[in-house]
């Protein structure tokens, strides 16, 4: 979409956490967009959409959870009706959790799928509908090294990432035709996040003492992202992956 | 001295080696162009200077390795360090009926595109892992991941170069040396489709190839991503391909 006039346009970040999700705001906000950040609890959004708008960017909050059909078709229209055209949306929605198979409930099963996969179907969906009618736009869908792996103690959360996956080529192929650009980005690694840390540390680990380039720069996650929605329509990627260089792997 | 690229597979000045080069060159990297072909190096060579880029054009056959390791000493002579990026785009699309198939048939394929793609890698990880860092890119295809007849032995060898790339990344990018492999799932508009099967082209209608130019932005977009968020495959497509 190199010809993006990017004016008054909007790029929806749905799971805009602290991490991921915010760098990928901040780096659509810096390219000119409207940056709408969705999240179950808006008032966590605060910080990121005054950090936007001190950077000289504009962004919007919205409450917005991505397994309630009502509160995605709200949302959405919201954005189209008040804020500008929907030219970007990233599913961005986390639900990684660690559990051995005999200790996986169905609670657990189902929620995880719930905001991992039906999310993004409904989310995907909306956008499609938005994007549809003036044939331009990018759907992009956040994926894990469990979208390809099933590991062990992630039967829950790979389950879910696969069916995102397999939802995301579904729509590239329908949706391509129609010029609308839909990726799948496969991180494959952790990204320098308190929620990583923890887990490091919680591993037995100081994760002070990592080397460098152990994690991923979230502003490095962002500029993929943004990468991709540059890209021309006569040479699309459907999907990446993203690792540090002292990954193994 | 100027920082070095190395261009292994260049052909016409319209096909994708030659699209490298000069993006390459765009950013200020001395272009070291390497093809069978003097007469086609010297002219995609020449426009390059002709707007003010840096560029040689090296004959050489890439599944030699004393060709192979005479491309990169010519780099290091000329700019007194190995090349920071190397792009190896050697292929043949070589297509034919299973049956008649003769052995030196399938074994040159497998030569170019795989033997090739391990002289290139070996080569490369001699001289970028003591510096730490540099960039090895391959150029991939649909045959990489799926074999279909007529392209057999295209596939049977680009799968096998598909797993060179792989390995290597794993090997080296722990040494800062990023490998990435890039799988071209469309029809290239360049002068290997164009010049033998024009008919392509119209088939597809506008926008239905991918522009070589488009290609190698992405290239020096791998080649610019920051250490700690690296790619090492991506697929590249028209939008409105199927697949």
């Amino acid at each position: 979409m190199t010809d993006t006039d990017p004016r008054d346009s909007v790029a929806l970040v749905v799971g805009a956490g602290d991490f991921i999700g915010g760098a990928i705001a901040k780096r659509f906000a810096a390219g000119g967009y409207v940056a709408a950040v969705g999240r179950r609890k808006a008032d966590q959004l605060a910080p990121l959409v005054h950090e936007i708008e001190a950077g000289g960017g504009r962004a919007r909050a919205f409450a917005l959870d991505a397994r309630d059909e009502d509160s995605v078709e709200k949302v959405f229209a919201s954005i189209e009706r008040d804020v500008g055209p929907l030219e970007v949306m990233v599913y961005n929605v986390g639900a990684n959790v660690y559990f051995p198979i005999t200790e996986t409930t169905s609670r657990v099963f189902r929620k995880v799928w719930e905001m991992a996969c039906l999310g993004g179907f409904l989310c995907g969906r909306e956008a499609a509908r938005a994007m549809l009618p003036r044939k331009r736009g990018s759907i992009f869908f956040t994926g894990a090294t469990a979208s390809v792996r099933g590991g062990k103690g992630y039967a829950a959360f790979a389950a879910a990432k696969s069916g995102l996956r397999a939802l995301a080529q579904s729509m590239a192929r329908e949706l391509g035709p129609e010029n609308i650009h839909v990726a799948h980005l496969v991180i494959d690694a952790g990204v320098d996040t308190a929620w990583v840390r923890d887990r490091i540390q919680a591993s037995g680990r100081d994760p002070a003492q990592l080397p460098p380039d152990t994690l991923m720069n979230p502003a490095s996650v962002g500029e993929a992202y943004w990468m991709l929605h540059q890209q021309p329509s006569d040479a699309w990627t459907f999907e990446l992956d993203l690792r540090p260089h002292r990954e193994t792997w | 001295m100027a920082r070095g690229a190395l261009v292994l597979g260049v052909g016409a000045e319209a096909g994708l080696g030659g699209a490298l080069c000069r993006r390459f060159a765009r950013e200020g990297l001395a272009v070291f162009a390497v093809g069978r072909t003097q007469a086609k190096l010297d002219a995609v060579a020449a426009a390059i200077r002709a707007t003010g880029g840096g560029a040689h054009a090296l004959a050489a056959d890439v599944t030699s390795a004393g060709d192979m390791a005479a491309a990169f000493e010519a780099v290091e002579k000329a700019t007194g360090a190995p090349p920071e990026l190397v792009v190896y785009n050697a292929g043949n699309m070589a297509a034919g009926p299973l049956a008649e198939m003769t052995d030196a048939f399938f074994e040159a394929a497998w030569r170019v595109c795989a033997f090739g793609a391990f002289l290139c890698g070996r080569e490369a990880a001699r001289r970028m892992v003591p510096r730490g860092s540099g960039t090895l890119i391959f150029t991939g295809a649909t045959s990489s991941l799926r074999s279909r007849p007529p392209f057999i032995a295209f596939a049977a060898a680009k799968a096998a170069e598909r797993a060179v790339a792989h390995g290597l990344a794993r090997e080296f990018g722990p040494n800062g040396v990023h490998v990435a492999h890039v799988i071209v799932d469309g029809v290239i508009d360049g002068e290997l489709v164009n010049a033998r099967a024009p008919q392509i082209k119209e088939r597809l209608g506008a926008d239905g190839m991918i522009s070589i130019d488009a290609l190698a932005d992405t290239y020096w977009i791998l080649h610019t991503q920051a250490r700690s968020a690296w790619t090492l495959e991506l697929d590249l497509r028209p939008y409105k391909e199927q697949f």
